[in-house]
């Protein structure tokens, strides 16, 4: 049976992570649909490859569908504040990560519905462009999942730790405090795309700079799995 | 393309041609270096040569703007015509090439290009006024084909005026009212939508004079149904079909050859303004592979009947300048599109493109190890070889990109113990990143560490190659020492200054000390980008275990509503199926992106400059015809 507060707390986190991830999936799907629609009254027969990368953006959604479900589906597991609070953390680390995301990768997506509307032969490199900023929502969903494991989300564990909730939580504030790189990625691909839209053999050098912002993610990446592991959650 | 003789690491080695020709040769000497894709034509303007002040440019855009005009009448003909398929996005993936390429002789084509322009007026003056009347006629058919009616209930008699034909939609409720009112008996029908509305009116043949008058002032086109016309309008499309086919079949063969001779034709006029000339003589400057030098000199002396000289030389200048060739690898080559996405190798360089087809193959498969996942692209990629594959050889070669990953994708999901997120339950060999994700992260970053040192060697090869040894030290082995103690530290967990760990310890501090001497103080922002490299494979992991969760609970909320009555089992197929293909869908395209980004951004960025210029042969591009000649095909 479940401990109410940490089941409140548990609802919570699952409400964030689906609300806030898709939240910034639909303001960037908003921005690449937009896009295509202009388009298409140009160009109809660019169809297939726009619908592509406008439902690319969708992903960061799916991410928070994926935790809000895992939660609420072991909900009982939540029988202690801490693994109210971890669940919590769970659900924001993927929202915020996700929200990010998908505001950024909708930047660079309607960039690459700009580009492919110009040169159709761009679309290969505009497609990675376009989903190099999803590395925030990923490390986000990782951080999340390890959470949920530690705490018994996703199956049985021995008893789960006694610094799990805050453990959790720095994690999270490290995962979410550097997702805003994920936006600033995308806003770094939409120019690399309109650059290759031009100039084709610019992407190899223009691809160093969209990675180059990455470097946080990876740090904080490794911070929070450092967090997680020295508090024994993983 | 012909196969190259010897696979190296490197481009293909290059020998520069030039060569003097008399202007009566010039065409057939392009025209046989065409066939063949073997010379790429240095741009004479541009570049300094051996006649540098001598040479007079040549300018061939009068001609070139009459082959293009012509071009151009053939492209409205294959419209015309209907020569070309207008496909959708899936039958652009999936349906095959309908039309085999035709085979065509030279002399034929000879002939073809000699008569071009007679042979586009004619084509054109029979085309134009019969298959623009079939196309109306075959629209109104269209529009009418609901309506039981014969096409001998749609001809005039003697005492009913039956008139066909169409209309601007907005003339459409004006036309109605007045035929109402003004004609008294006449009956209309119209088409319900379209900016074209087809109309069929019936009144009596005493009101002609004002039914014609009216159908004027509202603009109707009239169509004159042809008397071989009969039956319903599906028979009558048939025959309208039939007519539309045999006009183009009857012209198909000579017009699919022109257009292939026509361009061919423009792409060595085109060449003919990178030529130079000095009075009646052309001079030609170009790359070709060396195992081929001698054929292109034997295609120019026999074109030139003995009217031209070649001289071939090695590379006599800066490595910019060439072209670079990569050789043909069997089951490599089609990786070859992805490696020159990032950028093509300096005449020099290494060809990266097996390294990248062996590490690509393994991230995506690593990151998305499920066996269901990988039989579904397999599928994806047979079936696209077999349609859009015969189409385009960049789509062959990502049918057959989507069969090595598929393979991958299986392989590893053997090894996982993942079908389908474990609907079938099968077992671990190996490790599942579900249940053990620190040991499936440890090994995402030891497979980066031996990426990234593999990259590391090619480095060294390049700097040895160019005799860089403080880059060596500085670049290379500085790495290797680096990856060699930190790795002793991290796997034995020694960080005591003692034992093993002073050993790790000793190895890191060489390494740092060699970074220094090699580059300097600002060798120290490498130590930050090698380790936020090596963190970077984290995502193999993260990815994998995304894809796994996701397959997960998609299968979690498919237990929830199998249990409802009825619906339950139907609802829950449905959602497992549209959940797979979302999967697939999602899964290809992320781990397409990222495992290139870990190769473009963490592996060439070891030993890859890139910048080469990418070798660009004088080639005839046959879209609709190959040569019928004993051993060669175009």
């Amino acid at each position: 049976m479940a401990n109410a507060e940490a089941a409140t707390l548990a609802i919570a986190g699952a409400v964030l992570a689906l609300g806030l991830a898709g939240v910034g999936a639909s303001l960037g799907q908003r921005m690449a649909a937009s896009a295509s629609s202009l388009l298409m009254a140009e160009r109809p027969e660019r169809f297939g490859i726009t619908l592509i990368l406008t439902v690319l953006v969708e992903t960061s959604a799916i991410y928070g569908l994926l935790i809000a479900i895992l939660i609420l589906a072991r909900l009982d597991t939540a029988n202690s504040l801490d693994q109210g609070i971890a669940a919590l953390a769970a659900g924001v680390s993927v929202g915020v990560s996700g929200f990010t995301t998908g505001v950024g990768e909708g930047v660079a997506a309607s960039a690459s519905v700009g580009g492919v509307a110009n040169r159709e032969a761009i679309f290969g490199k505009a497609l990675v462009l376009t989903v190099l900023p999803e590395t925030g929502a990923i490390y986000g969903l990782l951080n999340a999942v390890l959470i949920l494991r530690g705490a018994g989300f996703l199956g049985a564990v021995a008893a789960p730790p006694t610094q799990l909730g805050i453990a959790a939580l720095y994690s999270t504030l490290i995962i979410a405090g550097t997702s805003v790189v994920s936006y600033l990625q995308g806003r770094v691909g939409a120019s690399a795309i309109s650059a290759i839209s031009r100039r084709e053999e610019a992407f190899g050098r223009d691809i160093i700079f969209v990675v180059l912002l990455e470097s946080v993610l990876i740090y904080g990446l490794l911070i929070a799995i450092l967090i997680l592991r020295f508090n024994a959650v993983i | 393309m012909k196969r190259n003789q010897l696979p190296t690491l490197t481009p293909v080695p290059m020998v520069k041609l030039r060569a003097l020709m008399l202007d009566s040769y010039v065409e057939p000497i392009l025209e046989a270096l065409q066939e063949e894709d073997v010379i790429h034509l240095v741009d004479e303007k541009e570049r300094a040569s051996l006649w540098e002040g001598m040479i007079e440019p040549i300018e061939a855009s009068a001609e070139i703007r009459r082959w293009q005009n012509l071009l151009l009448r053939i492209d409205r003909l294959f419209s015309e015509l209907e020569f070309r398929e207008e496909l959708g996005l899936l039958d652009q993936l999936f349906k095959p090439r309908e039309r085999e390429p035709l085979e065509v002789s030279f002399d034929e084509e000879e002939q073809l290009l000699n008569e071009a322009e007679g042979l586009v007026d004619e084509v054109e003056r029979e085309v134009r006024g019969r298959v623009v009347r079939y196309r109306s006629i075959r629209d109104f058919l269209w529009s009418i084909r609901t309506l039981s009616v014969r096409m001998d209930e749609l001809r005039s008699s003697r005492d009913v005026l039956v008139k066909i034909g169409w209309a601007p939609a907005e003339n459409l409720e004006g036309l109605e009212n007045e035929l109402q009112v003004r004609s008294g008996f006449a009956t209309l029908y119209a088409s319900e939508e379209g900016r074209r509305r087809y109309i069929v009116i019936v009144t009596l043949s005493s009101h002609e004079g004002e039914t014609q008058r009216i159908l004027e002032k509202y603009g109707l086109e009239e169509i004159v149904l042809p008397e071989e016309l009969s039956g319903d309008p599906d028979r009558a499309l048939r025959w309208i079909d039939d007519q539309v086919n045999n006009l183009s079949r009857r012209h198909e063969r000579r017009i699919l050859i022109l257009y292939d001779a026509v361009q061919a034709k423009l792409a060595r006029l085109r060449s003919v303004e990178r030529l130079g000339r000095i009075g009646r003589v052309y001079t030609m400057e170009g790359w070709v592979p060396q195992h081929r030098a001698e054929e292109a000199r034997t295609l120019i002396e026999k074109a030139s009947e003995g009217y031209a000289t070649v001289l071939l030389s090695p590379v006599d200048e800066p490595v910019s300048n060439v072209p670079s060739l990569l050789t043909e690898r069997r089951g490599f080559s089609s990786f070859r599109i992805l490696a020159e996405m990032y950028d093509v190798p300096a005449y020099n360089e290494i060809d990266p493109t097996p390294f990248l087809a062996v590490s690509f193959t393994i991230f995506v498969g690593l990151m998305s190890a499920d066996i269901a996942v990988g039989l579904t692209v397999l599928l994806g990629g047979l079936l696209i070889l077999r349609g859009a594959g015969t189409r385009s050889e960049n789509m062959k070669s990502l049918a057959q990109i989507l069969l090595w990953i598929g393979l991958s994708s299986i392989f590893f999901g053997f090894l996982t113990g993942e079908f389908f997120g474990g609907l079938i339950p099968l077992p671990v060999l190996w490790m599942s990143s579900a249940e053990q994700p620190i040991e499936f992260l440890m090994v995402a970053i030891v497979v980066g560490i031996v990426h990234i040192t593999s990259g590391v060697f090619l480095g060294m090869y390049n700097n040895l190659v160019k005799r860089r040894w403080r880059r060596i030290v500085g670049e290379q082995i500085s790495t290797l020492f680096l990856f060699a103690g930190g790795g002793i530290l991290a796997f034995t967990g020694q960080f005591g200054f003692e034992g093993i760990g002073l050993v790790g310890y000793s190895i890191v501090f060489s390494g740092l000390g060699l970074l220094l001497v090699g580059q300097g103080l600002s060798g120290l922002l490498d130590i930050t980008r090698l380790l936020s490299s090596v963190i970077s494979y984290a995502r193999l992991m993260a990815i994998n275990m995304a894809s796994a969760w996701m397959i997960r609970t998609f299968i979690l909320v498919g237990d929830l509503i199998i249990g409802t009555p009825i619906v339950g089992l139907a609802l829950t197929a449905v959602l497992l199926i549209f959940a797979h293909l979302f999967i697939v869908f999602i899964s290809t395209f992320s781990t397409f992106a990222h495992s290139l980004r870990l190769v473009y951004v963490e592996f060439y960025g070891r030993f890859f400059n890139g910048g080469g210029l990418e070798f660009n042969p004088l080639r005839k591009e046959r879209m609709y015809t190959t040569l019928r000649t004993a051993g060669v095909e175009g």
